[in-house]
């Protein structure tokens, strides 16, 4: 079944060169067959195996069991929606997009099916150079991609440098049901992911890279590769255990990633740079939440935090691989039907593009601003149930870690709220300027569209029924009129409850009456353009997203450097991400010393070439002259 | 209407005011005080003048509870002063969509033969309509007239 995915996905490559929407098809069909998969081995206990030696004690091959076969259920929805989206998307852009795509989620089935090093090393490369191409694609993308290319293979050269130390602990490149206490191991690994992940510092590619590839290939980049760094955390954990150093440092790094992301996503005024620096920010909560599973696991194994706050990591991944797939196809599809690249410019998709790429964005952004009934509500819930359970710890050290980490993560989560409110109401709602959408195909755009706000909006409801079905039913009772089933506890005795299927019903009787009383009302309001002495408004006289965010980028001047940039009897106020003039000063750097040795050696002076070769014949005379 | 200002000097004044005889349409939605948002579409000045003298210490009108709004959402009552140049009908339309409702538009139109008559554009809701120069003390007994309905 493993192989028939595999050789599904190869065919998809290769229909790529003939039909396009084959190719996708074929894309959909194997993401299918790996969903099913994953499913298999999540909840069936099927594992997957199939092994080959390579050469003296190496074998490699592939394996799927419980942990692969749930990220391999997570990032396969990720899959079919974006191949059942490419189906209409693809059709404008060139053939071997295709061919791409379907290699993209090649190299990830192969990573999260690894049974080594190698095998995962080969599925890493397989996806980041496919990425590259896809980036490519968008025109006049190649800066950008080279970036994110530069930033992968550091992440691959950190991954080869962690399996070398693996190999020399234990003896074999394995990296499913074995064991290792290997610290380099476990510093290198996590650099790789990190750095996969887009945790601060290392997101700037991220942000470049996202907002300028198409939109297909930004929700891949964005949902199902980074949650192979995920996954890649996870298995680190599972193979070195849970180490408390490294909780810590994941803590600090987590929150200040989150809150980084956040901040500079409230700040953002591109149409996609927004949701990649909340990628930043999704990330960063994971791995928060992680670090502060292997902190409370070694602070006791008795208390069920480090099991909670490992759930918490898990539903957020799931929260961000759906939501942020669902956001970005949905403004992908009114980039490109609107030709606009910035959040002022598409506003009122819902009237020129159509309700439900609108709705898209309505409800992934709610999501990821935690509104109740939805996914993103139950994940942040969790996250911060994790971050008041940390009263428990006995260490000074963990507690101001943990609650200074706590700090950040409500401020980023309050930052996340604020950018969502600006992508929604400057994208999805507003005036529609009487703008023409460009005429395209979309029936298979919304399919998918449909498909994961469905998904949203179900697994809020049954969040309970995927808790028991992944093993936690310990987190799952029945108290304070709710039956049993139906309440999810944050610790065993209980600490804080939340229900979001009885949230829903409760909203829904509650609000049923005001609701229509507010419908009867609302025919009574009349609504104008703002006052502007009546003369028509343009379209750059109205409150602008960039209005809108300009008080925070004002208060967190320091921070943010807001600087007012005049330019043509013009204006802007601009900001900058301090991370990037750092990579800045160091490519300069580096540009300077490299051209300044290559001129002193490589001088153009016939002496001085003359000299070189003076200068090995005697060295090699010298070295290797011994009679 | 109640005078409630200082009584002897408004007592006075308003006693001997005389009302219009053409009569306005009957509207009683503007309770207590009213506010007026006054447009000029090309008119000879004249009218303007009238307007700031209603303002002013001998006319008084804020003691009758009437207003001079800066933008017509605040207003109740739109005086078009003059006839409308062919610039200035978008602006008009846009200024009358702009009422919140209810909203009453009278129309005051100088005996110039430039510009088009507000009677050809089919404004709504139109209580009053004067197609010769009103001075202030007209101006006034309209206001009056519409604020008692």
């Amino acid at each position: 079944m493993l192989s028939l995915a595999i050789g599904l996905f190869l065919i998809g490559a290769f229909l790529g060169f003939f039909n396009r929407k084959l190719s996708y098809f074929v894309a959909f069909l194997a993401s299918l067959l790996s969903f099913v998969i994953g499913f298999n081995a999540e909840f069936n206990g099927i594992v997957y195996k199939k092994i080959f030696p390579v050469i003296f004690s190496i074998s490699s091959g592939l394996f799927v069991d419980k942990l692969g076969g749930l990220f391999l259920m997570i990032a396969s929805v990720s899959w079919i929606a974006v191949s059942v989206f490419s189906m209409d998307f693809g059709e404008n852009y060139r053939k071997r997009m295709a061919i791409f795509v379907n290699l993209a989620m090649l190299g990830m089935l192969l990573i999260l099916a690894a049974f080594d090093g190698v095998m995962f090393l080969i599925g890493w490369e397989i996806m980041t150079i496919a990425s590259y191409l896809l980036v490519v694609e968008h025109d006049g993308a190649y800066k950008e991609a080279f970036q994110f290319l530069a930033f992968s293979e550091i992440s691959t050269m950190s991954l080869i440098l962690a399996f070398v130390f693996l190999y020399s602990s234990i003896n074999s490149l394995r990296i499913v049901e074995v064991h290792s206490q290997s610290v380099l191991f476990l510093v290198f690994a996590s650099l790789a992911f990190i750095i996969k992940m887009g945790i601060v510092p290392f997101h700037t590619w991220l942000k470049e890279a996202h907002s300028k590839a198409p939109s297909n290939v930004s929700a891949l980049l964005s949902a199902p590769v980074t949650l192979m760094g995920v996954y890649g955390l996870t298995r680190v954990i599972y193979i070195t255990g849970y180490t408390h150093s490294w909780g810590i440092l994941a803590i600090i790094f987590g929150s200040v990633s989150a809150f980084w992301g956040a901040m500079e996503a409230a700040a953002a005024k591109g149409l996609k740079v927004l949701p990649a620096y909340s990628t930043v920010e999704n990330n960063g909560m994971i791995l928060a939440a992680l670090g502060l599973s292997a902190l409370a696991y070694s602070f006791s194994k008795e208390s069920t935090l480090y099991e909670f706050a490992f759930m918490t990591a898990i539903i957020l991944s799931i929260t961000h691989t759906i939501a942020k797939t669902l956001l970005f196809l949905s403004i992908g599809e009114a980039k490109e039907k609107l030709h606009e690249e910035s959040i002022d410019n598409v506003r009122g998709i819902h009237k020129s593009v159509g309700k439900i790429p609108a709705f898209g964005v309505v409800i992934s952004g709610l999501s990821f601003s935690a509104f109740p009934t939805l996914l993103g509500y139950v994940a942040e819930w969790m996250l911060l149930e994790s971050i008041f359970q940390s009263y428990q710890f006995q260490s000074i050290l963990d507690r101001v870690v943990s609650s200074t980490g706590g700090v950040f993560l409500s401020l980023a989560m309050g930052f996340a709220s604020f950018s969502m409110i600006k992508l929604i109401g400057y994208s999805a709602l507003g005036y529609h300027h009487e703008k023409k959408a460009k005429p395209m195909p979309s029936l298979f755009m919304h399919l998918s569209e449909i498909f994961l706000m469905g998904l949203i909006i179900g697994i809020s409801f049954f969040a309970t029924i995927v808790f028991v079905k992944l093993g936690y039913a310990k987190f799952v009772i029945g108290a304070l009129g709710v039956p049993n089933g139906w309440l999810i506890a944050s610790a065993k005795p209980v600490f804080g409850v939340i229900s979001p299927a009885f949230f829903v019903l409760v909203v829904l009787t509650l609000f049923f009456v005001p609701f229509v009383i507010y419908l009867n009302k609302r025919k009574r309001t009349k609504k104008v353009v703002s006052w502007n002495g009546g003369l028509a408004l343009n379209d750059d006289e109205y409150f602008t997203a960039n209005a809108f965010s300009f008080i925070v980028e004002y208060i967190l001047r320091f921070v943010y450097r807001t600087k007012e940039v005049r330019r043509d009897k013009e204006a802007f106020v601009v900001i900058s991400d301090v991370f990037e003039s750092v990579y800045a000063f160091l490519v300069k750097v580096v540009e300077i010393t490299s051209y300044n040795i290559s001129k002193f050696i490589m001088n153009g002076k016939i002496y001085f070439y003359l000299l070189y070769i003076l200068v090995i014949f005697v060295g090699i005379f010298v070295l290797f002259g011994r009679v | 209407m109640k005078p409630w200002t200082i009584y002897g000097i408004s007592k006075r004044i308003t006693e001997s005011f005389k009302k219009t005889e053409q009569p306005v349409e009957r509207i009683s939605i503007f309770k207590k005080s009213l506010h007026v948002f006054p447009i000029d579409v090309s008119n000879d000045n004249s009218l303007n003048f009238e307007i700031s003298a209603l303002a002013s210490p001998q006319y008084n009108i804020h003691r009758f509870g009437i207003f001079f709004t800066d933008s017509p959402r605040h207003a109740d009552i739109l005086l078009v002063l003059g006839k409308v140049s062919e610039k200035m009908i978008e602006p008009l339309k846009e200024t009358v969509n702009q009422m919140p409702e209810p909203f009453g538009v009278v129309i005051i139109e100088d005996e110039d033969d430039v510009g088009i008559s507000a009677k050809d554009l089919g404004l709504k809701n139109v209580v009053g309509y004067f197609n010769k120069k009103l001075d202030a003390e007209n101006i006034l007994s309209v206001l009056l007239n519409i604020m008692e309905g």
